[in-house]
């Protein structure tokens, strides 16, 4: 924005028309200011100057011969064409991976079968999609990610039917739709650290209309509990079941649990409780 | 019953032999009250007028289409003679009462 | 160039909150008349009171607690303003303030959803044919 006001300083008037804030079109204009003459008098001046020629200019022959050098280009013949360009150490015109974006993309073979991460793709139209699940596999591939896909999932089409006129009751109706297509890339036997540069990749270089759903999956060996134990506190979380669990379960940490604990110590509501039953409420009011 | 307690106890659910109400779907259920304040959008989102207001200077002016055509629209009513009626300067008078 | 950005992002940031209601809240952006406003400021008061309301809810609602505390609850639970409820609240046209026939998906009354799905302002939506 701040750029095109910039260029636009010397040049004068700037419409900027926006509608609902959303999308904005700029286009600059020539600015005129018009004078106060007599409109009379100029028209006669113009007839006096179409009177002054009468007949039809010239054109002298040095600019004309110079005009028609153009037609020699059309009867031109190349005789030799120039040999194609080839790069040293490749024997191609073109290098080996720019060439490689005409042909499908290329993936790493899956040797484990470890899911590490699936890939959800969703676009109302199809073109976008499709080029960029090309892109990611691309990037993937040279990522060193194998990866599988891009796996057609079903299309969700949603409908809508609406009166055609603003009267309720009319009879005639509109339909409209809108379907959304998604595609599925699947990634295997990969460090979950390299899917965060495929992400951050792909994001960077996004395709307009195109989300993204990534869901990654982790791994943990069965012998967690010696892992843990090099860990702070480790073997105490793992030993006191209860208190690990405690922990985890969200419920105790909800803010509306927090707020009825306050609400139980409130004025309000103690005044109708023994300070024995206080305690009891207090300690069983979330067990629920 | 016995294994039933114990099962409870282990994966932390809750033991509610007699199934009393307890309302935990109530604790348990996601706090909805952000979408809901958010329907109508940020409130700070700014319009045309203050966009230009805010960018105009000496140097440029800045034209909103839409709002250009609304005024030119109502000079030509105008000069129809099509336009609003002008504002009344004394209070219309009371009528007489009803007979 | 900068000092007329900054004095253009100071305008922008600008906006009243309105005093017209119980508790000030700031306008939408978006179309405003009499019963968006109104819509507004109970969105957002049931926002700013959903903790509570749970909370008394869930009070009241538990069969482990004294009756007497679950009385009590119930009865400030009632006490709070309507304002404050979930069920007041209404889908509103967000472009034209109609409060029926709206499609949720667009927040928009059938009407203003059928002019800017063939002008193409809702992204995907075509006409439908089958």
């Amino acid at each position: 924005m701040l750029k095109q006001f910039a260029h636009s300083r010397s040049t004068g008037l700037l419409t900027l028309a926006c509608k609902r804030g959303f999308s904005n079109s700029i286009t600059r204009l020539n600015f005129n200011p018009l004078e106060n003459k007599d409109l009379n008098d100029e028209i006669e001046k113009l007839a006096s100057l179409r009177l002054s020629h009468t007949s039809i200019p010239q054109l002298d022959s040095e600019k004309e011969t110079k005009y028609n050098l153009i037609n020699t280009f059309y009867d031109y013949e190349p005789k030799t064409l120039t040999d194609e360009a080839i790069l040293p150490g490749t024997g191609r015109p073109l290098p080996i991976n720019t060439e490689l974006n005409y042909y499908a993309p290329l993936k790493h073979e899956v040797k484990y079968g470890h899911l590490k991460a699936e890939l959800n793709f969703k676009c109302f139209d199809h073109q976008n999609l499709e080029f960029f699940t090309d892109f990611t596999l691309r990037v993937a591939y040279y990522l060193g990610l194998p990866a599988t896909g891009p796996t057609p999932l079903p299309n969700r089409t949603e409908r809508w039917t609406v009166n055609r006129a603003p009267f309720v009751h009319a009879k005639s109706k509109e339909n409209f739709e809108r379907t959304t297509h998604s595609r599925l890339i699947r990634l295997w036997d990969c460090n979950p650290e390299v899917v965060d540069i495929l992400l951050s990749f792909i994001k960077k270089n996004s395709v307009w209309g195109v989300g993204v759903k990534c869901h990654m999956y982790v791994q943990e060996p069965l012998n967690i509990s010696e892992s843990m134990k090099s860990i702070d506190k480790g073997v105490s979380a793992l030993t006191e079941l209860t208190s690990t669990v405690e922990s985890l379960s969200k419920e105790r940490q909800s803010e509306v649990a927090q707020r009825v604990l306050e609400l139980l110590d409130d004025p309000m509501f103690t005044r109708h409780m023994t300070a024995d039953q206080i305690k009891d409420v207090k300690a069983n009011a979330l067990k629920g | 019953m016995e294994l039933n307690k114990l099962q409870c106890q282990i994966f932390k659910t809750t033991y509610n032999p007699q199934q009393l109400r307890t309302g935990s779907k109530i604790l348990r259920a996601p706090l909805k009250g952000q979408t809901l304040a958010n329907y109508y959008g940020p409130s700070d989102f700014p319009t045309v007028s203050k966009l230009i207001n805010a960018w105009e200077t000496e140097e440029f002016r800045i034209v909103d289409e839409d709002e250009e055509y609304r005024l030119e629209r109502v000079e030509d009513l105008k000069r129809r003679g099509k336009g609003a009626p002008k504002k009344k300067r004394e209070a219309p008078k009371a009528k007489g009462k009803k007979k | 160039m900068s000092q007329i950005a900054e004095h253009a992002i100071s305008a922008l940031k600008r906006s009243k909150p309105m005093k017209r209601f119980a508790h000030p809240v700031l306008a939408p952006s978006t179309f405003i008349n009499t019963r968006i406003l109104r819509d507004n400021f109970k969105r957002q008061m049931a926002a700013q009171n959903e903790v509570t309301s749970r909370a008394l809810k869930f009070i009241a609602r538990n069969s482990a607690l004294p009756q007497r505390i679950r009385l009590e609850a119930q009865v400030q639970l009632t006490s709070m303003p309507h304002y404050t409820r979930m069920t007041q609240l209404k889908g509103r046209c967000v472009d034209s303030g109609r409060g029926r026939g709206i499609n949720r998906d667009f927040r928009l009354c059938r009407y203003q959803f059928r002019l800017q799905a063939l002008a193409g302002l809702l992204p995907g939506v075509k006409k439908g044919v089958w």
